[in-house]
């Protein structure tokens, strides 16, 4: 994808900062990484614990307001530091990262989710109270559930790619 | 004259715990059929290896969620009003089936480059800690078998189901974090 020179002299002037660059070169690197690997686990696992109950898979003896009552705290607990390390991670070769295809499909497959997710609360959502204990709740939910785990595990994946792909 | 920045990465005169302990096992590994293949493989397959790592993630949240769930059960942090047995029946065995997927992805990694692995003390810790947290697991996959409720039968019980579950939260969690500056140390 061609970016326009704005967002790659903004990238540049930011891989070239001081702070961008302390935080490349030392333990703080890893620090980042192991954090970031850390609140994905919270944000995936949640997920995934809420998505294979709308799927009608697993905690199906659960109301699905009670686990994702429980759940929510630790996805967006995880998800606000994931963000955090993951931008800091990405500062020191901030051009290297937005020209990089598989860093930004990972960052389309975010917004995806996170569209998928506001449709799940607009649609089926609305109606929870009717559905909240059953083991099938309605089509509209079983498919966002379907979709969130696709899009996330897309996420993971587009993540580990990043590393083996090269920018233009 | 010491240079600036940071530390040498490791002690060329190999006195580090696992270079003079394990570095012949990992050398004596690298010339095996296995590593042999799992070398050719990825060479070969430039897609495995992301595919093995992404896979390895996967497996990883789901240890540590299926683990950490049943363990903040055992310690009452969570779930208090419903019985840990059941629960018990449901996460173990996808914690059993991440592990195994998790030590044949972590595995092909391993045999690409034995010699580097057996040479770093993050990596032969986080070996150590993984073994004490898997022996972890049998102890209470023992006692779940014989009896959906036989840790919560007697004071003792009770009291090691939860120093236990304390413990081997601690040891999972220090498995990530080694494992994630294997590349550093």
């Amino acid at each position: 994808m061609t970016l326009p020179p704005t967002l790659t002299d903004w990238a540049s002037a930011v891989s070239q900062s001081d702070w961008a660059q302390t935080i490349a070169g030392s333990w703080m690197f890893p620090l980042l990484e192991t954090v970031h690997v850390f609140s994905l686990v919270a944000v995936l696992g949640t997920i995934a614990l809420v998505d294979w109950r709308l799927l009608g898979f697993a905690s199906r003896d659960y109301p699905v307001t009670t686990l994702s009552r429980q759940a929510l705290p630790w996805t967006w607990g995880g998800f606000v530091l994931a963000v955090a390390s993951g931008a800091l991670m990405t500062a020191g070769q901030a051009g290297e990262y937005i020209t990089n295809p598989a860093f930004q499909l990972k960052l389309l497959l975010l917004l995806l989710a996170g569209l998928n997710m506001a449709a799940f609360h607009l649609i089926p959502w609305k109606t929870v109270g009717a559905w909240d204990t059953r083991v099938g709740p309605p089509v509209a939910a079983r498919v966002a559930g379907a979709l969130s785990l696709a899009l996330w595990i897309g996420v993971i994946a587009a993540g580990r790619w990043i590393a083996f792909t090269h920018g233009a | 004259m010491t240079p600036v920045g940071r530390p040498p990465q490791s002690d060329p005169l190999g006195r580090t715990m696992a270079i003079t302990t394990f570095a012949p096992l990992g050398q004596w590994l690298g010339t095996t059929p296995l590593s042999h293949a799992a070398r050719g493989a990825l060479r070969a397959t430039s897609w495995l290896a992301p595919l093995d790592e992404t896979l390895h993630i996967l497996a990883l949240t789901t240890l540590f969620v299926s683990a950490a769930l049943l363990h903040l059960r055992l310690l009452g942090v969570v779930g208090k009003d419903r019985p840990v047995g059941p629960l018990a029946r449901r996460l173990l065995p996808l914690t059993w089936s991440a592990l195994v997927v998790l030590l044949l992805t972590g595995g092909l990694l391993v045999l690409n480059r034995p010699g580097r692995y057996f040479r770093s003390d993050m990596f032969v810790i986080k070996m150590g800690l993984v073994i004490l947290a898997v022996a972890w697991t049998l102890v209470l996959q023992f006692g779940f078998s014989r009896d959906t409720g036989y840790w919560e039968q007697t004071t003792g019980r009770r009291v090691l189901a939860k120093s236990g579950a304390a413990v081997a939260l601690v040891l999972w969690a220090g498995a990530v974090v080694c494992g994630r500056w294997i590349a550093y140390a």
